[in-house]
């Protein structure tokens, strides 16, 4: 595994804590602060911080340290989470999700002075600080001489340190190394220690141990087995800076008795108190006293190796006589794996195989398509195999299509935040209901919603919401409620962005519109209309840009940026209740059901969508309201007829019989509307190309697909032909 | 010192990777956990001749699973490192009195990781 991809885990990780930071800080605010939630939030920012300094980010490293500082004093109970101190925390996490995105080079490095500076303010106060840990400079000696050890290891201890030191021309006597004393307590060889691999790592490095203390070894009765008796007197060259010798005892220096003294500095070693952390009997040491005082070894390291092997005692119950070997049935919690297993196991797939195995899926269908119809004409039968050849292919598609889709939530998770941020800039009071986060959706319409809807709830709370005073004046709660859900429903995934506000001022909108001159101002538009209007391109203008939701460009942008994913936009608003956004997008932009039709000697596709159902018109439920327009009267509803042929312009006007095969399809804008064809010729999958890439944007027409005899057949946009037969305008408007 | 078999306890994927990366880099077997009790279910059917834990983690925390291995008779003198963003010497007093056997400063250098394992493993 490279390192980049060990940074991707972490940026995924990032995401993952960040969300469940989130997350609790939220059910913080919702006065759900529990021991857990807190904790959580810690973890994560931990988490962060230590990846951070892995990988080298150190503005983040930096800043989740000041921020995990306060979360600890929380956690440990040494601060109260006081509704500000929560304010403070929510803000630093916005911040901290900034110094994410920057990482992940979306975006610049947040300025975190301010914030910084509240948290290590909130840190210091109380006296409740966390103590940097004191390090100590560095000192590096620049002019390493490993000889000084050794000359004087091969001395005896009464060599005059100053002359050696002259003789190696080193620059100053403070420079020359250290020496260092080691008194092993009793402790210094529990849990696993072993004092002799910190020597042996000091003599790798040039040192030599000049000194080995027995005089506290006890004789063999008092002998435990599991004590640490022997001392050591070592020289470390000046090579090895005090630093690393700091370094290499830091966990065990005091198990170790370690003392450091610059070179020429250091107390006799036999000054020490004989046996000064060692309890042992006082026969024992009567017993000690035997031992000659003093060994003195000029030894390399493998010597004192096998010494201190020799004192490795076998493994048994330290400070009991008679060990009782204690069966030890896993004394701690019951593990289980299970329970805890953690995230489902997941593989991670270059994107490019995906598209690709979703590219070759989709000319599957088409060659599967062909086969059948080549089939069907030479007349071979082989409908069983062909109809599992069908049912596999449609399987391998789904389990193709659900390789890119992912849940919405990465995209609605952000919007907390903005509710946040919109909060502060406008005064308002928001209550944000988010449903639906599981909701799937292809990953490229994932990608590309973000902005559209970040931009529906900017205006929602911006233009949606009245000021808290208006509110109250209305009759309405402070608080102003936004909801975005998703859901699915049939083989669309419908986002809604409600709010409870206001609703649309039509007259306004409207006398804005014959402002911007984008209705005649003698137009009679109906409701739905006039709201429409506020996706007119140039509808947005400067004068209603705010900070917030204006940015110079206007609902239209939503809109287009929505049909670019082969959604639809609706709008719905009752004065005084609210106003909501419907976007509804398709599943999957790669593959539909089709309805194939011929008109006009044309093959088209109606995507089966929108299909309702089929039917020829009876006696007398064809009305004609112009030479032009038609109505049927399906079960008591009049719908508006569409001809197929002239709308699309394949052929001249042809007049609706009750011949004619009318297609009945559902549309989000404009309801039941009929359209009629020729004939109907089949039901199949069909493979969605864009037009816009391989041609050009057509109104009414929303791609095209390879047949199975290989002929091409446009996909019918029911959606812009509806809206083109109902309102001219708006087709004028798009020309 | 030759190779030897390392258990990782670290609750971030990453944190897991990297140690993993550098350590296999070093000769070593790693086998690596999600946290304190996932580890401690696997040290009841392996044994291997280092832990390296980290000390905040989800279910059981670093310091509960030193502790609970030192009560094991067969863990009771096995190295096992804490591998922590902390320094602070109230942490080491802590581990040390869990039952730690070494420290190590997250983030690693690999060499430093490596200097640690040599100290606490013949």
């Amino acid at each position: 595994m490279q390192h980049d991809e060990i940074q991707q885990i972490f940026l995924l990780e990032c995401d993952e804590g960040l969300d469940l930071a989130e997350r609790a800080l939220l059910a913080c605010k919702d006065g759900n602060q529990d021991a857990e939630a807190i904790n959580s939030i810690f973890r994560a920012v931990h988490s962060i911080k230590g990846g951070a300094g892995a990988f080298g980010f150190t503005p983040l490293q930096s800043f989740t340290h000041k921020f995990e500082t306060v979360l600890q004093q929380v956690r440990d109970g040494d601060k109260p989470l006081t509704p500000a101190l929560l304010t403070t925390l929510i803000r630093a996490f916005d911040v901290l999700t900034d110094h994410v995105s920057a990482i992940k080079g979306q975006a610049e490095a947040p300025a975190d002075g301010p914030i910084s500076a509240e948290l290590e303010a909130i840190a210091d106060s109380d006296g409740a600080e966390e103590p940097e840990p004191a390090r100590p400079d560095p000192v590096i000696n620049e002019t390493p001489s490993p000889s000084v050890a050794d000359d004087a290891a091969n001395d005896d201890l009464e060599i005059d340190f100053d002359d050696l030191l002259a003789d190696l021309n080193a620059p100053e006597p403070a420079a020359g190394g250290h020496v260092i004393h080691l008194r092993p307590t009793m402790r210094a060889l529990d849990n696993g220690s072993d004092p002799l691999l910190l020597i042996r790592e000091l003599c790798g490095q040039g040192a030599i141990v000049r000194t080995v203390d027995l005089t506290a070894l006890p004789d063999l009765d008092n002998f435990e087995p599991e004590g640490a008796y022997i001392g050591w007197e070592i020289d470390v060259p000046a090579s090895v800076p005090r630093t690393t010798i700091e370094e290499i005892f830091d966990f065990v220096g005091e198990a170790c008795g370690l003392s450091i003294h610059e070179y020429g500095e250091e107390p006799r070693f036999t000054d020490f108190p004989q046996r000064p952390v060692m309890p042992v009997a006082p026969e024992a040491e009567t017993a000690a006293t035997a031992v000659p005082n003093k060994a003195e070894v000029s030894a390399p390291a493998a010597t004192v190796a096998s010494t201190g092997q020799s004192v490795t005692p076998p493994k048994t119950e330290a400070g009991s006589p008679a060990p009782v070997p204690t069966e030890a049935p896993a004394a701690g919690p019951t593990p289980n794996a299970q329970v805890n297993a953690g995230p489902v196991p997941t593989i991670r797939v270059d994107l490019d195989r995906l598209d690709r195995l979703v590219d070759t899926v989709g000319e599957l269908v088409i060659t599967q398509s062909m086969l059948a119809q080549r089939l069907s004409g030479a007349g071979v039968a082989a409908e069983d195999e062909l109809s599992q050849l069908e049912y596999l292919t449609r399987e391998l598609q789904d389990c193709a299509m659900a390789l890119r889709a992912q849940p919405i939530r990465s995209v609605f998770s952000r919007v907390p935040r903005i509710v946040r941020e919109l909060e502060a800039e406008t005064g308002k009071r928001v209550t944000l209901t988010v449903e639906g986060e599981a909701t799937e959706l292809d990953k490229t319409v994932i990608e590309r919603i973000g902005e559209p809807l970040t931009h529906l709830i900017r205006n929602a709370i911006d233009h949606g919401l009245e000021k808290i005073e208006d509110r109250i004046a209305a009759g309405k709660a402070a608080e102003g409620n936004v909801r975005l859900a998703a859901e699915q429903r049939g083989g669309h995934i419908l986002i809604s962005v409600s709010d409870d506000g206001r609703g649309i001022d039509r007259a306004r909108v409207f006398q804005k519109a014959v402002d911007r001159k984008i209705v005649a101002a003698d137009a009679r538009l109906t409701d739905d209309e006039i709201d429409n209007l506020i996706f007119a391109p140039g509808f947005s203008t400067a004068e209603q840009v705010s900070n917030i939701s204006g940015r110079g460009v206007g609902l239209d942008v939503v809109k287009q940026a929505i049909q670019g994913l082969g959604g639809r936009v609706s709008i719905s608003s009752e004065p005084g209740k609210g106003t909501s956004f419907s976007l509804s997008l398709p599943l999957t932009l790669a593959i539909a059901d089709g309805m194939i039709v011929s008109c006009g000697g044309e093959t088209l596709i109606l995507p089966l969508n929108n299909v309702v159902e089929s039917l020829q018109a009876k006696p007398g439920e064809l009305k004609r309201l112009s030479p032009t327009q038609h109505v049927i009267n399906v079960r008591g509803s009049f719908l508006p007829v569409i001809p197929l042929i002239t709308s699309l312009g394949i052929g001249e006007t042809e007049t609706v019989s009750e011949q004619s095969v009318l297609i009945v399809v559902e549309t989000e804008s404009f309801g039941q509307i009929a359209i009629q064809v020729d004939a109907i010729q089949d039901q199949r999958q069909v493979v969605i190309k864009s037009l816009e890439t391989n041609f050009r944007p057509i109104t009414g027409i929303g791609g095209a697909t390879i047949l199975g005899d290989g002929r091409i057949a446009l996909i019918v946009d029911v959606e812009a032909l509806a809206s083109a037969a109902h309102s001219p305008r708006e087709l004028d408007l798009a020309a | 010192m030759g190779p030897i078999t390392i258990l990782t306890v670290d609750d971030s994927p990453s944190m897991r990777a990297l140690l993993k990366h550098a350590l296999v880099g070093q000769g070593h077997v790693v086998h690596d956990a999600e946290d304190g009790l996932i580890a401690l279910d696997w040290l009841n059917r392996h044994i291997p001749d280092l832990v390296i834990t980290d000390i905040n983690m989800p279910n059981m925390d670093g310091f509960g699973l030193i502790e609970a291995l030192r009560k094991q008779d067969r863990y009771r003198d096995m190295p096992i490192l804490v591998l922590s963003t902390e320094s602070s010497d109230e942490k080491k007093v802590r581990a040390r009195d869990a039952g730690a056997t070494g420290w190590i400063v997250k983030p690693f250098d690999p060499d430093k990781l490596a200097a640690a394992v040599r100290r606490v493993t013949h």
